[in-house]
């Protein structure tokens, strides 16, 4: 298969970023910078998973922490009922969120009136049933949470941390080739045609329909995946904290912060709102860190409404401009 | 299992009263959500707000629930026009609204944790025996909270569909939802008109937050589980359709709690879902009869 020369470049970065981190955490981090490493690629892959969809089409979705939460919860009972490896409690997660993104896609998609605020809603809609039927079907969870720490701990994923951060690794690097991808191909391109004007793609001969449910399973199913190490590195599965509605508050930050102009946009946003997160968590109480959390997302949507990647470009293009002047 | 005649009705009657005060939460919704383009769910965080404050003003300064409303209805509507104001500024388009008001509501459900404390707040005790103690009606009983309820349901309910359809205030609302660029080019002022409707809405959370009060005990989490019933009742009633939103919301409650009769308590917000999903698929449906059937503006995509 021909390499597009465009993509050449992203690609080795990214993967010399993910190799690098793969090599260098594990072997020489503490174990706080291996666990506070882990929870920073997890939200890279969510990040990255919502931009893909999201932040190429515009329609941005509220469900995207219910995908990562499907996937926790699968994979916790994959490992509590059975005794398969963790791989297949992984693809399991995988799997489970993808077609739970599908059916939902199917519908929603089907009809051009679910655009914009009323897609939001139904995402978030959809975070509320999943939550009711998880709670209620023992299998998964039936309302007393679940214990994984106690069923992996002797298999290699559950032996310590830095397994779980080069899982994590894997999963960014997964993440981040798909994205890039989904920013340069011919798919991005009728993603992103789809955000600027729908019925005009349409009429262009751009099938819009099986774009958006492809991207949106494919979207569906990374934040899946990523739930499956979560499952893992949480230890106790538990409704409450894996559907907080906080995680897809936080994952839209991260996107729009970061901007979504370039795939590399919410790595950075990741990046930002994980530190900002650390370090406001020596407050104490998390009350105050949740506030300023919100205010900043206020903030940051007035002031920078392209995130900082699309402030970067600006600034560059800016430059460009003086420079052919001179 | 069966079920008596009696249970049935009393359980019927809870959910037209309940309903009552979903749809007036709903009202301030529907409206902002229908006509200013905004599906705000900080106006549940108000209504939050509004609750809190209620409590404290009573059981602080010992004041009467009702007169509570004097100083929370002018300050929330100062609120609204507030926010508003800043959406203006800011040149929010709907989903970067949509955002925010998902952010402000997070921000809200911490900071009355923070000054309130997480747990339970119960009014109960600081009210009259006059407030407090059920009527007999025939055989149903019935709390006076819950004829407060329903008369302030009727009033704010009443008045805002009133305005809309029979004033010179309501038609310019109309005109603004249905073209702003036309409508600003006959004279409508859309930024005040905005405003005042934002202040209005925000006032109508501080009512229905007093009425909160008095109904249930108070956590910071309350709003999540209105979320549901009121984002389906304003899509069931229409969007900016105050009257709809009230009606869908007491059927709602009514559905909801006969569900709980039959069946698990705890699948009973599923219902609500289910009924918006089904709702959704039915759409074109829906749409089609009321155009037929009405002579209301079918909302603007």
């Amino acid at each position: 298969m021909s390499l597009d020369p465009s993509l050449r470049r992203p690609l080795a970065i990214l993967l010399a970023g993910v190799v690098l981190a793969m090599v260098v955490v594990p072997a020489f981090g503490t174990n706080f910078q291996v666990t506070f490493g882990f929870q920073f690629l997890i939200w890279i892959c969510l990040a990255l998973s919502w931009s893909m969809f999201s932040g190429n089409s515009g329609y941005a979705s509220f469900g995207h922490g219910v995908f990562f939460g499907i996937g926790t919860y699968i994979a916790a009972a994959v490992l509590r009922e059975t005794d398969l490896p963790f791989v297949v409690a992984l693809l399991a997660a995988g799997v489970v969120a993808g077609l739970l993104a599908l059916v939902v896609g199917l519908a929603v998609f089907a009809s051009p009136r679910f655009a914009g605020d009323l897609f939001g809603l139904i995402t978030l809609a959809m975070a509320f049933i999943v939550m009711t039927i998880v709670s209620n079907v023992s299998f998964l969870d039936g309302g007393t949470g679940v214990f994984v720490r106690e069923h992996v701990t002797d298999m290699w994923i559950g032996s310590s941390t830095r397994h779980l951060f080069i899982v994590a690794a894997l999963l960014v690097l997964l993440c981040g080739v798909v994205s890039i991808l989904a920013s340069t191909t011919r798919w991005g391109a009728a993603l992103r045609s789809i955000r600027d004007d729908e019925a005009v793609a349409e009429s262009l001969g751009v099938p819009t329909y099986r774009y958006k449910v492809v991207t949106f399973v494919i979207s569906g199913a990374l934040a899946g995946l990523a739930g499956a190490p979560q499952a893992v590195y949480l230890g106790y599965v538990e409704v409450g904290t894996v559907f907080a509605l906080t995680i897809p508050l936080f994952v839209i930050m991260m996107a729009i912060l970061g901007g979504m102009t370039s795939w590399w946009g919410p790595v950075v946003g990741a990046a930002v709102v994980v530190t900002l997160r650390e370090a406001l968590l020596g407050i104490g109480s998390p009350e105050p860190a949740q506030v300023i959390v919100g205010l900043s997302l206020v903030a940051v949507i007035a002031v920078m409404p392209h995130g900082i990647s699309g402030f970067v470009s600006r600034l560059s293009s800016l430059k460009t401009v003086r420079g052919g002047a001179r | 299992m069966s079920v008596s005649t009696l249970a049935l009705a009393q359980t019927l009657l809870n959910g037209v009263f309940l309903g009552c005060l979903f749809g007036t939460i709903a009202l301030g919704l529907t409206m902002k959500w229908g006509h200013l383009g905004v599906p705000d769910f900080f106006h549940l965080s108000l209504t939050l707000l509004g609750a809190y404050l209620t409590y404290t003003l009573v059981t602080e300064l010992l004041w009467s629930p009702f007169l509570t409303l004097v100083v929370t209805i002018p300050v929330f509507f100062l609120l609204g026009v507030a926010v508003q104001w800043f959406f203006h500024i800011i040149k929010a388009e709907a989903f970067t609204s949509l955002l925010l008001t998902f952010a402000l509501f997070i921000v809200t459900e911490s900071v009355v944790s923070m000054i309130w404390s997480p747990d339970l707040l119960s009014l109960r005790r600081w009210l009259s025996d006059d407030l407090t103690q059920s009527a007999k009606v025939g055989d149903l009983s019935v709390a006076p909270i819950d004829l407060v309820a329903l008369v302030v349901a009727l009033l704010l309910v009443g008045a805002s569909a009133y305005a809309l359809h029979r004033t010179r205030w309501g038609r310019a609302v109309q005109a603004m939802r249905q073209d702003g660029q036309v409508a600003e080019a006959f004279g409508v002022q859309i930024v005040p008109i905005a405003l005042v409707m934002s202040g209005l809405a925000a006032g109508s959370a501080a009512a229905a937050g007093m009425v909160v009060a008095l109904k249930m005990p108070l956590t910071p989490g309350l709003p999540l589980h209105w979320i549901g019933v009121v984002v389906v009742a304003s899509l069931l009633g229409g969007l900016g359709r105050p009257l709809g939103a009230l009606v869908a919301a007491i059927m709602l409650m009514m559905i909801q709690n006969a569900w709980s009769l039959w069946f698990p308590p705890q699948w009973a917000p599923a219902v609500t879902f289910g009924l918006l999903f089904a709702f959704l698929a039915l759409q074109p449906v829906v749409r089609m009869v009321r155009d037929r059937f009405t002579s209301g503006v079918a909302r603007v995509a």
